[in-house]
């Protein structure tokens, strides 16, 4: 059973969010505001000029970023208390993401609500976040602050004999080889000898993004799933 | 209330799909009519002769005109209207009932539009030559009851007959929108099938309702669309 009162309070526009076709792009913002007792027609007058979205243009006719800018414009503009935002930025070019990113913080900061973004975007939205949740199959794999999810794992690369000396005891979720070297994801903190050992074996040693981290995770997840001994890229 | 307000405003926001073009093809079928006639005109002489005004009796261009669009809106205002009415947190059934409450106003502005139309023909003695678009034997010929109530009947069923199909779509995908259009069309060729057997009753029923009969069977199959497709939106899903 739907219940209005809690479902007013949601503004959840998907990715391939379909509009009525004879609906133009005013059409659509002209009726949003029925729906939401929190609607900001500056913000939507704002934001519309800012991805400077045509307003006659009929949504059928709608690019694939025109129909993102439309969709993040409604989202912001609703200020719904729970605002779902799924892969907003696609067909977006970089100084789009770049305004839908200040624009989102900027709302949050004036009105804060619960976001939840999907993305795959994940370093360039990192910095939106605080919080890391992780879902693998509907299980939480990780729950933990971005700069501790940050901290979490580092990249090793070298010859694979001294990477493999260095990573020996350690929880490594993905190996990729090229020719001769070796890089491997490790999952967990640089020990304090860590540099030193690195500096004579002659290894490169870095913190992973944590793109890299979720990226490792999820193919680590993987190669359990399909009980494969060697990873993907290990295999490639 | 409030709630299906927002899914009646959302239905309304595009006046001319809703409201306007309706209109217009009601005026549009009554100058191809009336062109027609002028072009008949040409070679029998102005006014028309009277076998021709007998013909343009049996003008079925009102009935034949308004369905097709309506039809579509209906498809629309459940489909389309549909994904964004959900997105922006709004229920079925609210979505349902406010635009229900459309389908009301857009059949109500076609019975309304019919009458004006019909008075202007009539004030211009059938568009000063003859021609007739309203003033026709299957709207009563000028009975303002029957014209409204026919218009407002053919088009609340073409909308929600479109409601429902486009629900169904929703609801069960491309195949079992056809698998249902097949079973309607072989419901309505069983109901025909029923009355030619029964041909005393149906002749009974002829004899005392009219056209009266035609009217409520229309009526009787707008209420199955609209109960048809209130069941399966509840189903419906993005």
């Amino acid at each position: 059973m739907e219940n209005a009162e809690i479902l007013q309070r949601m503004c959840f526009v998907r990715e391939d969010q379909r509009y009525n076709d004879a609906f133009s792009v005013r059409d659509i913002l002209a009726v949003a505001p029925a729906f939401y007792p929190t609607w900001s027609s500056e913000v939507a007058d704002r934001l519309t000029e800012r991805f400077r979205l045509p307003m006659r243009t009929r949504s059928k006719k709608l690019s694939r970023g025109q129909r993102s800018a439309l969709a993040i414009t409604i989202a912001l503009a609703s200020r719904a208390a729970y605002t779902f935002l799924d892969e907003p930025y696609l067909g977006l070019d970089a100084s789009s993401r770049a305004i839908f990113y200040e624009e989102l913080v900027g709302e949050y900061a004036v009105h804060p609500r619960t976001v939840i973004l999907s993305t795959h975007l994940i370093d360039e939205a990192a910095a939106l976040m605080e919080e890391v949740l992780i879902l693998d199959e509907g299980r939480i794999v990780l729950q933990t602050g971005v700069e501790e999810a940050s901290r979490g794992s580092f990249i090793v690369r070298g010859r694979e004999a001294e990477v493999r000396t260095l990573v020996a005891d350690r929880d490594i979720l993905t190996e990729r080889r090229l020719g001769g070297l070796l890089s491997v994801t490790v999952r967990g903190e640089l020990r304090e000898d860590d540099h030193e050992l690195a500096e004579e074996l002659r290894l490169s040693l870095e913190s992973a993004s944590l793109q890299d981290f979720v990226a490792a995770l999820g193919i680590h997840s993987l190669d359990r799933a399909t009980d494969r001994p060697e990873t993907l890229e290990k295999a490639s | 209330m409030t709630y299906i307000r927002r899914s009646l405003r959302l239905y309304l926001a595009n006046r001319s799909w809703a409201l306007y073009t309706p209109l217009y093809i009601l005026g549009i079928m009554t100058m191809f009519s009336v062109i027609i006639a002028g072009i008949i005109g040409i070679s029998v002489g102005y006014p028309l002769p009277d076998d021709i005004v007998q013909n343009m009796r049996y003008n079925g261009g009102a009935l034949y005109a308004p369905p097709g669009f309506l039809f579509s809106v209906g498809v629309l205002a459940m489909n389309r209207n549909f994904s964004m009415a959900l997105a922006f947190g709004s229920t079925r059934r609210d979505l349902w009932l406010g635009t229900s409450i459309g389908f009301l106003i857009t059949s109500t502005l076609v019975g309304l539009g019919s009458l004006v139309f019909l008075a202007l023909e009539r004030a211009t003695d059938h568009w000063f030559i003859g021609a007739r678009a309203f003033d026709v034997q299957f709207l009563a010929e000028g009975d303002l009851v029957r014209t409204f109530t026919t218009m407002f009947l053919l088009a609340i069923l073409s909308l929600y007959a479109g409601a429902f199909f486009g629900t169904v779509f929703r609801a069960f995908g491309t195949v079992w929108t056809a698998v249902s259009a097949i079973l309607v069309t072989l419901a309505l060729l069983g109901v025909i099938a029923l009355a030619v057997w029964q041909s005393s009753l149906t002749s009974e029923l002829w004899d005392s309702l009219g056209a009266w009969l035609l009217l409520n069977i229309a009526a009787v199959l707008a209420l199955l669309a609209a109960a048809g497709s209130y069941a399966v939106n509840r189903r419906a899903v993005v």
